[in-house]
């Protein structure tokens, strides 16, 4: 499908910090949650994303538009191979961020419904936390350290399940 | 400048989500809670980085405070302050977070801004569906350690719909929340599986060798498939509304060996409502049944009293029997 960026729908979108983006209707129906307010039709000249900083939603528009081009898999059985492996390879690319922008992204994902992207982002930290000792997922995920448990506590969750930890 | 500073030093700064300002008046009342986000220092060490410069310019002078707020609505600065009421703290960034400083109040005509930090990492404040998407796509092993991470993910991996188990030689499920458990291809012929789970609500397992010991005393639906009928229960299934048990291959050669772990099954479903068995199970008990009678009759000795004595009273004691 073709976006024809001078006679569609805008749609903006305001950042936390104050960033405005302007967006073809399409791209932004890409979230779910924005979707939902055009219909309701409560969504005025400009949707204020106020727990949204704008890095994270310049990334999160990056991989709207991405996904907005491309041909949807329910559209047509038989849409190119070439096309799948191309979003493929841009997920894959996408994904090479560090791990507070991915955890930032993952919420605001969650926040605006974006289905793709939640489970992109979801398999982006599996990834980085598989097959990783307790103490590096600490540090992958910047768990605060007056969250840890206490060693007794620590032994306990070992041995409650100690097969876990062989 | 404060920034310039902190990225001289090599480190980034992005909003946490975490940190939002609430306005109050003078009552204390919250009249709007507005969320703005705040730079905080984002990488391990963040925390270690003193930024101390930029303390002195959050004093109570009025000019002062309206650029501190300014620059706080602009997310434009660089310490993890933490505010109390309607003192503005400045987190001195440390490791273990804790060492503040008292920076001075501000105050915005008639309103008091306050701010909070939220603390810990932001994974574990996200929704259980989306952690669980997560975990679900590490196997259950890896997923159940993630319960020494931190207390938050202490009994994170226990609210998980799904737990796939994959272990050759015997198994402990302890849980304390699990109230749907299924157990498939289990061939733990040498050890036993136990299950303890005092919330568990349906049991499934199919293709079982294995023995199993089950405390679930909440117990409502259970589904037993598999080749060997050892299945038993600590407390009793009190609640159980609907069984399903199905035995294979139980031919006359594993009969006699079976038969007393058939009976012992089916006495613990005594509580049941609805019950299906497989044929192979009723002709297990109808054999031994005809065995025990005989054997009964030869000793004259009364008959033992078995609510499953098909065979010899020629009717079934429980209500909707199905044979399947």
């Amino acid at each position: 499908m073709s976006t024809s960026s001078s006679s569609s729908k805008k749609i903006v979108l305001k950042s936390a910090d104050n960033e405005t983006f302007e967006i073809d209707e399409i791209v932004a129906l890409e979230s779910q949650a924005i979707k939902n307010m055009i219909e309701d039709e409560c969504a005025d000249n400009v949707i204020p994303l106020g727990n949204i900083d704008s890095k994270t939603l310049s990334k999160i528009i990056e991989y709207c538009k991405k996904h907005a081009e491309s041909p949807k898999k329910d559209d047509n059985a038989d849409i190119d191979e070439k096309a799948v492996e191309d979003l493929k390879s841009f997920d894959a690319e996408f994904a090479k961020v560090d791990m507070p922008l991915i955890q930032d992204i993952l919420m605001a994902a969650n926040f605006l419904n974006i289905d793709n992207l939640i489970g992109l982002m979801c398999r982006t930290i599996a990834d980085r936390i598989k097959g990783k000792t307790p103490e590096e997922i600490r540090k992958i995920l910047n768990i605060n350290k007056n969250d840890l448990l206490s060693p007794e506590q620590e032994a306990k969750a070992r041995e409650e399940n100690s097969w876990a930890f062989d | 400048m404060l920034l310039a500073d902190i990225e001289e030093k090599g480190l980034t700064l992005t909003a946490d989500e975490h940190d939002f300002l609430i306005d109050t008046d003078d009552e204390g009342e919250i009249p709007e809670t507005n969320m703005v986000f705040m730079a905080t220092l984002e990488k391990d060490d963040a925390y270690e980085v003193s930024v101390e410069e930029a303390t002195p310019s959050y004093n109570t002078d009025a000019e002062n405070n309206d650029a501190f707020i300014n620059r706080l609505l602009n997310g434009d600065i660089p310490t993890t302050s933490q505010v109390n009421d309607i003192n503005i703290f400045s987190i001195t960034p440390t490791n273990d977070f804790e060492s503040r400083k008292e920076v001075g109040r501000t105050d915005v005509g008639h309103r008091h801004r306050t701010r909070v930090n939220v603390k810990g990492d932001r994974l574990s404040s996200l929704p259980d569906d989306v952690i669980h998407r997560i975990l679900s796509l590490i196997c259950t092993k890896h997923a159940i350690r993630t319960s020494v991470l931190s207390s938050k993910w202490r009994f994170m991996w226990t609210l998980m719909p799904c737990l796939d188990f994959s272990r050759r030689d015997g198994l402990t499920i302890c849980h304390p929340q699990l109230s749907n458990l299924t157990l498939e291809n289990g061939d733990w012929s040498s050890e036993v599986v136990n299950v303890d789970a005092p919330q568990l609500k349906n049991l499934t397992i199919t293709k079982s060798y294995g023995k199993y010991l089950i405390n679930a005393p909440q117990l409502v639906n259970l589904l037993f498939k598999g080749y060997s009928p050892l299945l038993y229960s600590a407390n009793g299934f009190h609640f159980l509304e609907k069984a399903h048990a199905c035995i294979y291959y139980l031919n006359y050669t594993y009969a006699p060996k079976f038969a007393p772990s058939v009976i012992s099954l089916l006495q613990q479903l005594c509580h049941v409502k609805f019950l299906t068995l497989n044929m192979e199970l009723v002709e297990v008990v109808t054999d031994h049944g005809k065995q025990h009678a005989a054997f009964c009759a030869s000793e004259q000795k009364p008959q033992h009293q078995s609510p499953f004595q098909v065979a010899v009273h020629g009717g079934l004691q429980i209500p909707h029997l199905f044979y399947s």
